[in-house]
């Protein structure tokens, strides 16, 4: 029930009275003021209003009148008006005229008169018409009036216009105001008051006083004296409150006696008791004690009676041996049921200590103030000797879990966490057990593991156990993988109330395993490894060494590597690669390896040592890629770099490169080197009119040929477009010959292209426009060179195409001149201008036994061409072949005229055969059928071979000598000992003569070297059955000496010189 | 106890509010009123400096000395500066008031200027002379006949109030005047001619300050204020005579120059003369005032005689030597 507030009467009635009065006069006070104020103001403008008025109307009839005087009382009068402030009359331009303060007169009045307001002034300038306000806080009133001025002289009516301004001050009148107002009405408040507080007076006395004589007895009563009645009498309030009180005093005694009585009841209980019980009263004093107490105490309830209960029972802390805080103290302070702290001694009044459990609690009256305090104690030691034992034990339990590595946990059914051990908190990050108690333990288990956990805690709760592997993350975050073996915690009465829990911390192991995975996953990239001990021998290899090499693990394991050698570097190489590891741990590199298949292959290789802890190597790691793509990925991007896509042949750069080494090489080694430039003819022309396509395959056919011109260490390249350049290398090193191994080239080129190529099955005529360049000793740089070439070529391409033109004219004129002889010489063969001459030979006894034929040509222009100069053109040519035809045929002929002479029926004739006349496959029968044709003897008729022709192709030179030695033509080796023939080759040829080349000859009486090789000849000659003539016997001496040496046929200019049949047969008549 | 204890309070909250509601009534200034002489322009010169606040003493500005003592008749003002015939008037109409101080003593201030073309006062017969209708205007017009040896009849006498005397000098209605500062200064500077002026007969033209009885008690303060400064001003004018006069010069409507010329026709009695002036037991304003009054009863100034027994009262001078 709240309680109700009550007020002093005494004090609060008179105060509110005298406030409320106060208030309502002070308010009053204010109103009337307010309206006084506004009366005031009110007034005042009227009378303002009213003088100035009136006023201004004076002022301007005693204007009229000329009367300045009584103007000047006019307004000098206004200053008898204390609230006026100033009043002053102004003319049209605002200056003072008159005013109440006679200092102003004259002077401007914005300048002197406080408050002047021009507008103001203005307005009424303007209007005509007064101007009357308050100013802000209406403490003062401002007034301007209008005032006609005379006319002056000359005018009817002035237009002059005179203000009074008039400031009037009300402030006096309101200072006083108030005051004022409250005297007056102070009177009339006070009387008030005192007629109405005089009665209240009398009335609250006649409440005050019955109320005190209540209020006495209630404490008389109070303090203990009971036998208290008021006697009020009365039919008011106070009397009903009197009667009120005498009944209730008389419950009230009735109820103290059953308090008593219950008191006593209490004492009687209190002693059956077994626990001992100790009452006290409000201030902690004994008042009652059972016969337990007593006896645990020491203490008799007589004398305990009144003593405080700390002299009683005197408690100490077990282990402190300090006083333990009394709880009979503690419940009178607190109010609340107070228990004694464990451990706690009783020290009874003899000295025996007992170990006591108890507590303590507050006696309460219905009114529920603590009137006592109850304590209710006993004897425990003997349950705290059990107690100690059950600690101990559990303590040991408690160490045992504790200090367990492993986290040990117990959850409840719904998976709340009840107890865990010190190793758990530290496993799931938790500062404190207190942190996490009562929390469930799946909220950190990670999510996909979270439905595990949960199933297998059910299970458990179910009675069976199980163990689960997942990962958590602790409370301040980290991650950690756990295997849990979880097992249910039973009862006394086998109920399941708990799951025991003993969880490990497997991250590491979670840890190593997730590395070796990565591991195994690196180890199966692409890249073939192979991991060997430190001896070399292979430990692991992966599936992609297998599938670069083709072998299988099973092959290699064990083994040295060396297997995988292609044998393409030397020992070197190998060295220094281990040389390297060992240096560096470290060794890369490209390295050419066999496959199982035998396939060689080119590798990136790299090999890692691997050391261990200790430092010491271990392990060699070798990595490896297959390369052959990338290589021929080089290869291809190296010929495109230097090759033409379209014909294959070498490109422009590839092309500077070589004639770059070219010309270094022809510094070095002084031969000459030629490029001739090609352009196509009519390229252009097959290229618009045929078409890309077309003109491309011509191209690539053009480049075929080209090739097949030249040896292989030659240079085929296109510039571009139809510009192709061949590099003549290493050509002789005499300028001439030089030239003329480019014009044989040259002229094979021109040939080439003198068959038309068929594109599509169409045939495509084009022809080269040729320029050629020699180059010898680095003398040219590339550039002048290809330049040269250039204009050479384009020369050809102006002397009418399909032609070949030297950059060096002089080169050009010979090579002219040759052409032009060769022409000639094809003329000469029809138009007879060759002749056959006959030098004589001669036997020991000076007859003419036979004569050599000598080709001459006689030139119509030229004369009598030398040999040397058309015989190896023919040569070339091939001329020969048909001009040794007719040679032979010649010859024959001439055998068969001298058949029927009979100078001449003996005589043999030799002729020359050329090399190249001899390689023809129908050398034979060509001989034969000059033979035949002319019909004369075989025998008369001998052929003169050079000793370097019979050495090549010695089986077939054989085999023909023997053809035509069948029918009777015989064979002499013509410069013999110039050559470098074997004697055991001698042996096979089938030869009747030799003859001694003249170089011998020449010096045979002053070289004794050359004397004795004649000699040698002649014997060997004469041994092996041969006859021997000696060439280019010119004096006696010579002949004399080869008589001598054995030799016995001459030939030569001491006989006499070759010449044509006529003079030769003309001489034989001698 | 309580009872006591509760009449206690209520009285005391009683005597409060009374005392609150006197407490907050002022006293209204004091009105002072003067017309325009250069011998009360001491006053206007204390006000200039600041000696009066406008709380204390209002000076109101007449223009003529039957307005101020009407003003005074009336009421209408507490105080007043009059000529002592004026004063005696007024005493004689039964208005109660006392003279607490004398502030000039006519000694030139007052004077007959005629214009230029009268050379003596010989020659003033026959002419027409303006005079204030006043004691002053007939004690100094008295004194002149008397020395020129003229009787009334002799000259054409025409009553003018001081306010008029220039006007009408201007428009030439008059030949001479008798007049006084600074109207005299202002005719001699147009060309007036002074024939006969208070020095002549000294001590005889007195200005003093009256105060209606009714008043005196209430405006104390005031008065005692309104004297010591009026003494300062004197101070003053003597110690700074340049920066007086040019204060004193717009009312007086004079040049500065010429305002302490003016001032050499006055006698100015400090706070002692004052002191010994108005202890009438002793004092000659007493005889002075016997005998103006007599001649004010001669001609007919006064109707009936009055008492000038309690005339002065010394009580609200500042404190100097005996």
């Amino acid at each position: 029930m709240k309680p109700i507030r009550t007020l002093h009467i005494r004090f609060w009635l008179p105060t509110a009275i005298l406030l409320v009065f106060t208030l309502s006069f002070l308010i009053s006070a204010v109103k009337q003021r307010q309206m006084i104020e506004t009366d005031i103001e009110q007034r005042s403008w009227n009378k303002v209003q009213q003088s100035l008025a009136a006023t201004s109307t004076r002022v301007g009839i005693f204007l009229r009148l000329g009367n300045r005087g009584l103007v000047a009382d006019e307004v000098a009068d206004y200053g008898v008006d204390l609230n006026v402030e100033a009043l002053v009359l102004l003319d049209d331009e605002a200056r003072v005229i008159e005013s109440t303060r006679r200092d102003w007169i004259g002077r401007e009045a914005a300048g002197v008169v406080a408050g002047f307001d021009r507008k103001q002034f203005d307005a009424v300038q303007r209007t005509n018409a007064k101007r009357l306000f308050f100013n802000q806080d209406h403490s003062r009133i401002f007034g301007y009036q209008p005032v006609a001025f005379p006319p002056t002289k000359g005018e009817i009516r002035s237009n002059r216009i005179g203000v009074l301004m008039l400031n009037y001050d009300l402030r006096s009148e309101k200072i006083g105001l108030w005051g004022e107002l409250l005297r007056q009405r102070l009177l009339i408040w006070s009387l008030s008051l005192g007629l109405v507080l005089i009665p209240i007076w009398i009335f609250i006395a006649r409440i005050s006083r019955p109320l005190h004589i209540l209020t006495s007895a209630v404490r008389r009563f109070g303090a203990g004296d009971r036998d208290v009645t008021v006697l009020i009498e009365g039919k008011g309030e106070l009397a009903e409150l009197s009667e009120a009180w005498n009944r209730m005093h008389a419950e009230l005694m009735l109820t103290l006696n059953q308090l008593e009585q219950s008191n006593e009841n209490l004492e009687v209980t209190l002693f059956s008791i077994g626990d001992a019980v100790i009452a006290t009263d409000a201030q902690g004093k004994v008042t009652r004690m059972n016969a337990v107490a007593q006896k645990l105490t020491g203490w008799a309830l007589e004398e305990a009676v009144g003593l405080p209960m700390s002299e009683v029972f005197r408690i100490v802390s077990a282990e402190t041996r300090l006083a333990a805080s009394d709880p009979v103290a503690q419940v009178l302070a607190t109010g609340e049921v107070v228990g004694l702290a464990n451990h706690t001694v009783l020290i009874a009044r003899d000295g025996r200590e007992y170990h006591i459990a108890d507590s303590a609690a507050p006696i309460r009256d219905r009114d529920s103030r603590i009137i006592g305090v109850v304590l209710v104690f006993r004897d425990v030691t003997e349950e705290y000797a059990l107690r100690d034992d059950a600690m101990k034990n559990e303590l040991m339990l408690r160490t045992i879990v504790e200090t367990q590595p492993e986290c040990v946990k117990l959850l409840d059914r719904k998976g709340a966490l009840i107890q865990m051990n010190r190793a758990g908190l530290r496993m799931i990050e938790a500062d404190s057990l207190e942190q996490v108690l009562g929390r469930n333990v799946g909220q950190i288990v990670l999510p996909a593991y979270r439905e595990a956990f949960n199933d297998l805690c059910d299970r458990v709760f179910q009675g069976e156990s199980g163990t689960l592997e997942f990962e958590i993350e602790g409370l301040k975050g980290g991650h950690r993988w756990l295997e849990t073996h979880a097992v249910p915690m039973r009862d006394t009465q086998g109920k399941i109330t708990a799951l025991l829990g003993i969880t490990r911390d497997v991250s590491a192991r979670k840890q190593a395993d997730i590395e070796l995975r990565i591991a195994a996953t690196a180890f199966e990239t692409q890249e073939g490894i192979m991991v060997t001990d430190a001896d070399n021998r292979i430990l692991r290899i992966n599936r992609a060494f297998s599938r670069i090499t083709g072998y299988t693990e099973a092959e290699v394991l064990g083994r040295s590597p060396s297997f995988l050698k292609s044998g393409r570097h030397d020992l070197n190489f190998y060295r220094e690669m281990w040389q390297t590891i060992k240096q560096e741990q470290y060794w890369q590199g490209e390295i050419w390896n066999r496959r199982k298949s035998g396939e060689v292959f080119p590798e990136w290789l790299t090999i890692t040592g691997i050391r261990n802890d200790a430092g010491q190597l271990v392990n060699y790691v070798a990595s490896f890629s297959d390369i052959s793509d990338f290589k021929a990925q080089e290869a291809k991007i190296h010929n495109l770099a230097f090759y033409d896509p379209l014909t294959g042949l070498p490109n422009r750069r590839l092309l500077y490169d070589r004639l770059q080494q070219s010309l270094a090489a022809s510094a070095r080694n002084k031969a000459y080197g030629a490029i001739l430039f090609i352009d196509l003819d009519n390229f252009k022309m097959i290229n618009d009119t045929r078409g890309h396509d077309v003109g491309d395959l011509l191209l690539i056919d053009v480049a075929r040929r080209l090739k097949d011109c030249v040896r292989a260490e030659d240079t085929v390249a296109r510039l571009g477009g139809d510009e192709f350049v061949v590099m003549l290398d290493n050509l002789s090193d005499d300028e001439h010959a030089a030239g003329q191994q480019v014009e044989v080239v040259g002229d094979k080129i021109l040939q080439i292209f003198s068959n038309s190529f068929t594109i599509n099955g169409q045939a495509h005529h084009t022809t080269p426009s040729i320029g050629v360049c020699l180059y010898h000793n680095h003398e040219f740089t590339v550039d002048e060179l290809l330049k040269r070439a250039d204009s050479a070529m384009y020369k050809a391409k102006q002397s009418g195409r399909n032609a070949l033109c030297y950059f060096d004219p002089n080169m050009q004129s010979a090579l002219e001149a040759r052409l032009l002889l060769e022409a000639e010489m094809r003329r000469a063969l029809p138009l007879s201008d060759f002749k056959l001459y006959f030098q004589k030979q001669v036997n020991d006894a000076g007859k003419v036994v036979g004569a050599e034929v000598l080709l001459r040509w006689e030139h119509p222009e030229r004369g009598l061409v030398p040999p040397s100069e058309f015989i190896p053109l023919a040569e070339e040519t091939g001329l020969i072949v048909q001009i040794g035809e007719w040679v032979l045929e010649e010859a024959c002929a001439q055998l068969k005229r001298w058949e029927s002479n009979p100078l001449t029926s003996d005589l043999q004739l030799a002729v020359n055969v050329s090399a190249r006349q001899f390689r023809q496959g129908t050398f034979a029968d060509v001989v034969a059928n000059a033979l035949l044709m002319s019909g004369a003897d075989p025998n008369r008729l001998k052929l003169e071979l050079t000793e370097s022709l019979v050495l090549e192709n010695i089986e077939d030179t054989i085999a023909k000598m023997h053809k035509l030695k069948d029918m009777g033509v015989g064979f002499s080796m013509d410069d013999f000992g110039t050559g470098q023939s074997s004697l055991t080759y001698l042996k096979k040829l089938p030869l009747d003569q030799l003859k001694i080349d003249q170089s011998f000859v020449s010096d045979v009486t002053e070289d004794a070297d050359d004397a004795i090789i004649v000699q040698t000849i002649i014997a060997m000659a004469i041994n092996l059955d041969l006859d021997v003539i000696a060439e280019g016997v010119e004096t006696e001496e010579q002949r004399s000496f080869l008589e001598r040496s054995g030799c016995q046929v001459y030939q030569g200019y001491l006989f006499g010189r070759p010449v044509p049949i006529e003079e030769f047969e003309a001489s034989l008549g001698r | 106890m309580m009872k006591i204890r509760w009449l206690a309070s209520i009285v005391l909250l009683f005597s409060a509010f009374y005392v609150l509601g006197c407490v907050s009534r002022p006293v209204p200034p004091l009105r002072v009123a003067t017309n325009t002489w250069s011998g009360y322009e001491p006053l206007y010169l204390a006000r200039s400096l600041g000696f009066y606040s406008a709380d204390e003493i209002r000076l109101v500005e007449m223009n003529s000395a039957s307005k101020v003592s009407d003003a005074v008749r009336n009421g209408t003002v507490e105080a007043a500066a009059l000529t002592l015939d004026e004063v005696l008037s007024l005493l004689q109409d039964g208005i109660e008031l006392q003279v607490v101080l004398v502030i000039d003593v006519s000694n030139g201030a007052d004077a007959l200027v005629a214009k230029a073309k009268i050379d003596s006062l010989q020659d003033l017969r026959g002419h027409r002379v303006g005079y204030e209708a006043g004691a002053t205007g007939a004690i100094m017009l008295q004194a002149a006949m008397e020395a020129a040896n003229l009787h009334p009849r002799d000259l054409k006498l025409v009553p003018l109030s001081v306010d008029q005397h220039l006007s009408a000098w201007d428009a030439d209605k008059i030949d001479a005047v008798v007049t006084f500062d600074p109207i005299r200064a202002q005719l001699l500077s147009v060309g007036g001619r002074v024939l006969f002026d208070s020095h002549q007969v000294p001590g005889r033209i007195v200005d003093v300050l009256v105060v209606r009885k009714d008043a005196m008690h209430k405006q104390r303060e005031h008065l005692q204020r309104l004297l010591s400064g009026h003494f300062a001003a004197l101070d003053y004018l003597g110690k700074s005579p340049a920066d007086a006069s040019s204060r004193m010069s717009a009312r007086l409507g004079v040049p500065p120059a010429q305002v302490l010329e003016q001032y050499q026709g006055l006698k100015f009695p400090d706070c002692r003369e004052n002191r010994q002036s108005l202890d009438f037991s002793k004092s000659e304003l007493r005889g002075v005032a016997e005998s103006l009054a007599h001649l004010m009863l001669d001609r007919r100034l006064l109707t009936k005689s009055v008492s000038v027994e309690s005339l002065t009262n010394p009580d609200f001078l500042p404190n100097c030597l005996k």
